[in-house]
């Protein structure tokens, strides 16, 4: 069972607590010491009353001897008017042998008549109230006793007997007591209150002098967490309180140095971070002048690639009409691969131009307002040839609100023909679906088709330059690699994104978004 | 001056007596007790010696003592014995040698001796003496004391005082009757005397209350017994111990045990205690040559 007192408190300083706790347990110990105290003494005091009313109710009872036996109450009267004159007497009985009644003297109470026919041999309490105490000895009368020596003179000693000739009854009343008890608990409750105040005021200033060290240590140590600096206590007071303050201090001065190693490692990573970033710069620029140089090198190369191709296919053309003319057919069937690969060639050039230009800034992106229908002919024109020939469905679904777009019109072809097409070739006897709709802002190019789909790394790479998903794939579908790098550039330039979504052997989804206006 | 001149008589007489005794052997037995009370013991084995010419025995009683044994080993004729202890030992062999006893206040029982109470005739001289106006002597007694009483009587019609005396069985009798004395009107020449008897002159409730009650009503009251005189009371008689010793050795060669009745005598010999306060406050005042016979006086 946990132990929990208000005074225990971690709200309320360490002071308050030890003088609450010492203050309670001294008003504690007071109260024991209080209690145990007043009760010894009014129970001592009790006994004195007592021993006090026994002896004046012996005192009667020597004294009225001769009264009893010659019984004439005159000789009593002394005897019971002086018992009478004690305070706390307030009524006195003399009794016969017979116990009746031979004097009496105040106002002696009637509701005992059962203890006033108490024989009694000694000395005793015969009837107790709230009030008084009823003490009755027997009146005897006593055979004279000489000493030893002194009884050698004596003859008839030996047949003296001790003799009851009748009872002294006394009623002491408690008043007294009751008072006196009174004022020794008022005294010694005025006495433990006053010793456990001064206790209090003495402990108060006595701890105050020996925790005041403590608090201002507790103070150091709040400033130097509200502030952050590492203040230094001062170490003073008790031994225990040095001790802690010199521990504090030694913790604070490695702080200290731990803080200044640290803003030297600082200034030494700020100054290596500086000289790399210098470097970094620097090979920055040199890979942009080094990118730059590269693309005006590959969009001249291509230029000048272009040109001789062009040629090629021109003359290609008019040797293959030359043969036509000649029904040379062997010849043709030689023209036209030479023809196919002359435009597989340029082709390459193009995409490597268009490529090199996006990289070098100088492609230009020309926005006219575009009929989504006139576009959508030209892709099924295209497109439904080239799906048939590994066997796939083609189809377009329209679900856009908008019929018109404000964007560059040949290059969102080129991006849709590019990705339709990829489509059909990684495709088998599928479907290709091309969805358009729009929501406020966009206009989306959705194409699904049901292919060998994608690897979530392949996901992820699918958009670089020269990138294919494999080597072997890339022989085995032909192309450049650069279609869907240029694709993501140019809608990227046409201010527009593209995602895809795919699981292998689970198809791919192309999605285009454009600005609807801009 | 009466009582000086039965002092010097009886000295004289037993002095004689001494002289004529026979030379034979006693015994004197008498308890061992310790100081003050051994001086009376050896002042009355002093008063013997001087008394009887023949071999004494002393032998002192412890406290404990097997008197039949004590009794049988005693092989004088005659034997003298003293206290409480020595009345032991008498008692054991009163019926078969002569025996007196001293130092007790015996009573007539079978057994001589010379009782510690004092003979009425001495102490009415010494109340003829120190309170002169003492016309009627009160004195109340229980049985024990009262084979005294006669005797009392006719020694004080002797000396011209009324002898009122009452017996009493009980100490509530005897209180009863000292109210009564204490009760009546004329008390100015009358005198109490209190004899040696547990019962009337009880020392607890008796002695007391009598001497309070004497002292408020100027009454005079003398006693036997010695330490009264102490106490309050205007004299008391104490016993010469050497002239008893010197009567009980007078007594011994008188006594014959075949004889019947035993043979007790009451104390010639005394001297007195005076208690001078109430002396004073009786209204007597004694000149230095009265006070010279005093043998103590109170306050001292």
């Amino acid at each position: 069972m946990p132990f929990n007192l208000s005074i225990f408190n971690s709200n309320i300083s360490i002071k308050s607590q030890v003088i609450s706790f010492m203050v309670i347990a001294i008003s504690l110990m007071t109260l024991i010491i209080g209690f145990v105290t007043t009760a010894g003494v009014n129970q001592q005091y009790r006994q004195l009353m007592l021993d006090n009313a026994f002896q004046i109710t012996e005192g009667l009872a020597k004294q009225v001897v001769f009264s009893l036996l010659s019984g004439s109450e005159q000789n009593a009267q002394d005897a019971m008017n002086q018992v009478i004159g004690f305070q706390s007497v307030s009524a006195a009985q003399l009794q016969l042998e017979d116990q009746s009644i031979f004097l009496t003297i105040g106002e002696f109470p009637n509701n005992n008549s059962n203890t006033q026919l108490t024989v009694v041999e000694q000395t005793r309490i015969t009837f107790e109230t709230p009030q008084y105490w009823l003490i009755k000895t027997p009146v005897k009368v006593l055979p004279d006793t000489n000493s030893s020596e002194a009884s050698e003179f004596d003859l008839a000693i030996d047949s003296q007997e001790e003799q009851i000739i009748g009872y002294a009854e006394v009623v002491y009343s408690k008043e007294y007591l009751k008072e006196a008890q009174t004022q020794v608990g008022l005294l010694i409750s005025i006495v433990g209150i006053t010793s456990v105040v001064l206790l209090g005021i003495v402990l108060r200033f006595g701890l105050l002098k020996l925790l005041k060290p403590f608090g201002a240590l507790a103070d150091t140590m709040q400033k130097a967490k509200a502030t952050g600096e590492h203040v230094l206590a001062e170490a003073q007071g008790a031994k225990e309180i040095k001790n802690m303050a010199s521990a504090y201090n030694s913790m604070m001065m490695v702080l200290d140095q731990q803080d200044h190693d640290l803003k030297q490692h600082r200034d030494q990573l700020e100054k290596e971070v500086d000289i790399r970033t210098a470097e970094l710069v620097d090979a920055r620029d040199a890979a942009l002048n080094a990118s730059r140089h590269k693309s005006e090198f590959m969009a001249n190369m291509s230029h000048e690639l272009r040109t001789p191709i062009q040629s090629i296919i021109g003359y290609g053309e008019l040797v293959t009409e030359e043969l036509e003319l000649e029904a040379n057919f062997d010849l043709i069937e030689d023209m036209d691969k030479i023809s196919k690969n002359s435009q597989r060639l340029l082709i390459l050039i193009n995409s490597l131009l268009d490529l090199a230009k996006i990289e070098s800034g100088k492609i230009e992106v020309n926005k006219t307002d575009v009929s989504l229908e006139s576009i959508l002919v030209n892709l099924s024109d295209t497109i439904t040839p080239l799906a048939q020939i590994n066997e796939n469905q083609f189809a377009i679904e329209k679900n856009n609100t908008v019929a018109r777009i404000f964007t560059d019109k040949e290059k969102l072809e080129q991006v849709l023909l590019n990705l339709l097409s990829n489509a059909c070739k990684f495709t088998k006897n599928g479907q290709i679906t091309l969805t358009i709709y729009n929501d406020n802002s966009y206009l989306h190019f959705e194409i699904k088709d049901t292919g060998i789909g994608l690897s979530p790394e392949q996901q992820s790479y699918i958009f670089d330059e020269f990138r294919q998903v494999d080597s072997g794939q890339a022989r085995k579908f032909s192309g450049t690699g650069l279609g869907l790098a240029i694709s993501k550039r140019f809608v990227e330039l046409m201010d527009g994104a593209i995602k895809v979504q795919s699981e292998l052997e689970q198809g791919a989804t192309f999605t285009v978004s454009l600005p609807i206006d801009n | 001056m009466q009582w000086y001149t039965n002092y010097s008589l009886h000295f004289f007489l037993l002095l004689s007596i001494s002289i004529n005794a026979y030379a034979e052997k006693v015994t004197v037995v008498y308890p061992d007790v310790k100081a003050p009370y051994d001086v009376i013991f050896q002042q009355i084995n002093s008063g013997i010696e001087t008394s009887l010419e023949g071999e004494i025995i002393h032998l002192k009683l412890p406290s404990k003592f097997d008197a039949k044994k004590i009794a049988q080993s005693i092989k004088t004729e005659k034997v003298i014995a003293l206290g409480r202890r020595g009345m032991r030992i008498a008692k054991q062999i009163y019926k078969e040698k002569p025996v007196v006893v001293g130092a007790l206040p015996i009573k007539p029982n079978g057994i001589s001796g010379v009782s510690l109470m004092a003979n009425p005739a001495v102490l009415f001289d010494s109340l003829h003496e120190l309170a002169p106006d003492v016309t009627t002597v009160t004195v109340i007694y229980s049985p024990a004391s009262a084979w005294i009483i006669k005797e009392a009587q006719i020694k004080a019609e002797e000396k011209g005082l009324s002898l009122i005396h009452i017996a009493v069985n009980d100490i509530k009798t005897a209180v009863k009757a000292y109210d009564d004395i204490f009760n009546g009107k004329d008390l100015s020449k009358m005198a109490i005397w209190l004899p040696l008897d547990p019962v009337t002159a009880n020392e607890r409730v008796v002695v007391p209350t009598i001497l309070e009650k004497a002292w408020k009503n100027k009454m005079v009251v003398f006693s036997s017994k010695p330490a009264h005189a102490k106490r309050g009371a205007l004299f008391s008689a104490l016993p010469d111990n050497e002239l008893l010793g010197q009567q009980l050795a007078n007594l011994i060669n008188s006594v014959n045990y075949k004889s019947r009745p035993s043979i007790v005598k009451t104390l010639d010999s005394i001297k007195l205690a005076v208690n001078l306060r109430t002396a004073a406050h009786l209204g007597f005042d004694y000149d230095s040559k009265e006070r010279s016979h005093f043998s103590l006086t109170f306050p001292n």
